[in-house]
């Protein structure tokens, strides 16, 4: 019989404690391997967000001002709409500190329409923006017409699908890369095009607005804040200088969202020690009482001819070859959970998530096959050594008495 | 013993498959009485498992080789037929990150491609054995 065929022979002729190991070996790696990517996308899920906020401050009309509702506009794609007078604009370019601003209109789809969902729209001016189009670059880089708009990456239209909202025919012109936040669920449009939706949304009898006109309206205004200037006190000075809005510092808004992914990044960090250590423990325990209760069998194979080195070998590769299967299997099932599962787990989260690239996640995947193809052997070492040295003859007479 | 384990493991999914599909990972439900898109692609999900659990019984009860292993060629095919039937052959929501994105599609996806990698173990272990057989 050749070495390797021992050593198969040896794995699958004991299964029940081949497959306790490799149960430990697919925990271990898929602890490893899925926790690192629900952490890298957590990370890159706020960093994202951190990028595409791009304004300093954001103000809304008072009753829209609760930091949550923002906060779930943005990262959790939660639809709403509210409007404020437009001379808010003028007003701002009074106060001290405001280098640049941008009004956006919101609207929300209605829900029959767009098969199956109310969706976000958001019109941008696209001469005074400075928060929507640095990132629309990428989709669409001209200049967007009436109706034309840009869908975000949840949305299932494709580029050059027409997209009824509201009876009004939009052609999407592009559509954006994933950001992991709830942007990717709006659409984008010009100002033009988000007021006339509101007046078709007027004639079909939804009142979106009370008396207005959409031309007197705005939804939001985004602000940059002049250099050398104190942001918090600019936020300060629009709160208490314009009756009727809520200037809301944007870092401030993903604040509550960096403290919830550092907790979590810590129980992700905890529970991948905690698993490793573990598994490390298990599998020197077992394989040391695997030693002992081999004895006999590893005495019998010196008596045959099997050299110390050689019976070390038969150990170290019986450990290693269950590592690699258990660890591939780990990285396999926990690509199964973690991939198409991501949506769901943003969703339950409630973080942004945007996963990793290819490369990254082929790098955490040979981390987490290292230190499972490491560990087991390692484990296994001390075993293979007191089996080496094992008295046979002492075992042998042992055995027959 | 292998291809038994095979058999049983192959019914085992194909009813997680048709259970889960009108249950613990349905689609989306009706919206203001009006059913979506996907909830014509879980319909057929569950057409299909209950097919596909039908083909693993008696894939299962008949003790014939050939049969069952022509029984998990038939399995396979359409297993991995399934795993195209949301999105792809069926039109879902159209936000992702409805339930028929996040919970529906991955679910059936991953159970129909773990029930098709079953049944191709199965198709292979009876290859293996009617060749050991006829020699």
């Amino acid at each position: 019989m050749s070495i390797k065929k021992l050593l198969l022979k040896s794995i699958t002729g004991r299964p029940l404690r081949s497959l306790a190991l490799l149960f430990i070996c697919v925990i271990m790696s898929g602890a490893v391997y899925g926790g690192a990517v629900v952490w890298a996308s957590l990370d890159n899920g706020i960093s994202s967000l951190e990028k595409r906020l791009g304004a300093d401050i954001i103000v809304v009309p008072k009753s829209a001002g609760e930091k949550t509702r923002l906060e779930e506009m943005l990262l959790q794609g939660t639809v709403g709409y509210f409007y404020m007078d437009k001379s808010v604009s003028a007003e701002l370019d009074k106060i001290d500190g405001v280098e640049k601003q941008s009004s956006q209109y919101f609207l929300v789809s209605a829900s029959s329409e767009c098969c199956s969902a109310k969706v976000q729209i958001i019109g941008f001016d696209e001469d005074t923006d400075i928060s929507v189009k640095p990132w629309l670059q990428n989709a669409y880089s001209k200049r967007l017409g009436q109706n034309e708009i840009i869908v975000g990456s949840k949305l299932t239209t494709k580029v050059g699908q027409i997209f009824k909202l509201y009876g009004v025919e939009c052609k999407a012109v592009g559509k954006l890369g994933s950001t992991g936040t709830g942007v990717d669920t709006a659409v984008y449009a010009s100002s033009d095009t988000v007021k006339g939706l509101i007046r078709a949304a007027q004639s079909k009898g939804i009142s979106v607005l009370s008396k207005q006109s959409p031309d007197d309206v705005i939804s939001s205004v985004y602000i940059k804040v002049r250099e050398g200037y104190d942001i918090d006190e600019v936020t300060a000075k629009i709160n208490l200088g314009i009756d009727g809005v809520q200037a809301v510092r944007t870092r401030s808004m993903i604040t509550g969202t960096a403290d919830k992914l550092s907790v979590l990044s810590a129980g992700i960090t905890i529970l991948i020690a905690a698993v490793c250590i573990l598994s490390a423990v298990i599998m020197l325990v077992v394989f040391t009482a695997l030693a002992n209760e081999r004895k006999g069998e590893f005495a019998l194979l010196r008596v045959i001819g099997f050299s110390r080195a050689r019976l070390a070998r038969q150990v170290l590769g019986e450990a290693f070859v269950i590592c690699v299967i258990g660890a591939l299997a780990g990285i396999a099932a926990a690509s199964a959970a973690v991939f198409p599962f991501g949506a769901l787990i943003e969703k339950k989260a409630d973080l942004p998530m945007l996963s990793p690239g290819i490369v990254s996640v082929i790098g955490y995947a040979l981390i987490a096959f290292a230190a499972v193809c490491v560990t087991g052997p390692l484990a296994s070492a001390y075993s293979a050594y007191r089996l080496s040295r094992i008295d046979t003859g002492r075992i042998l007479r042992e055995g027959d008495s | 013993m292998k291809r038994t384990i095979l058999g049983l493991a192959q019914g085992v999914t194909a009813l997680v498959l048709t259970i889960g599909a009108f249950t613990f990972f349905k689609a989306c439900g009706d919206m203001d009485g009006k059913f979506m898109a996907c909830h014509w692609a879980q319909n057929a999900v569950v057409l299909v498992g209950i097919v596909l659990s039908v083909l693993a019984l008696v894939r299962i009860l008949l003790r014939d080789d050939n049969i069952r292993t022509g029984l998990s060629i038939g399995i396979f095919a359409l297993s991995a037929a399934t795993a195209f039937i949301p999105g792809t052959a069926i039109n879902l929501c159209m936000m992702e990150d409805m339930a028929c994105h996040t919970t529906f599609k991955p679910a059936v996806i991953v159970i129909s491609v773990l029930l098709a990698v079953l049944s191709l173990g199965d198709v292979i272990a009876g290859f293996a054995a009617g060749k050991r057989r006829s020699q």
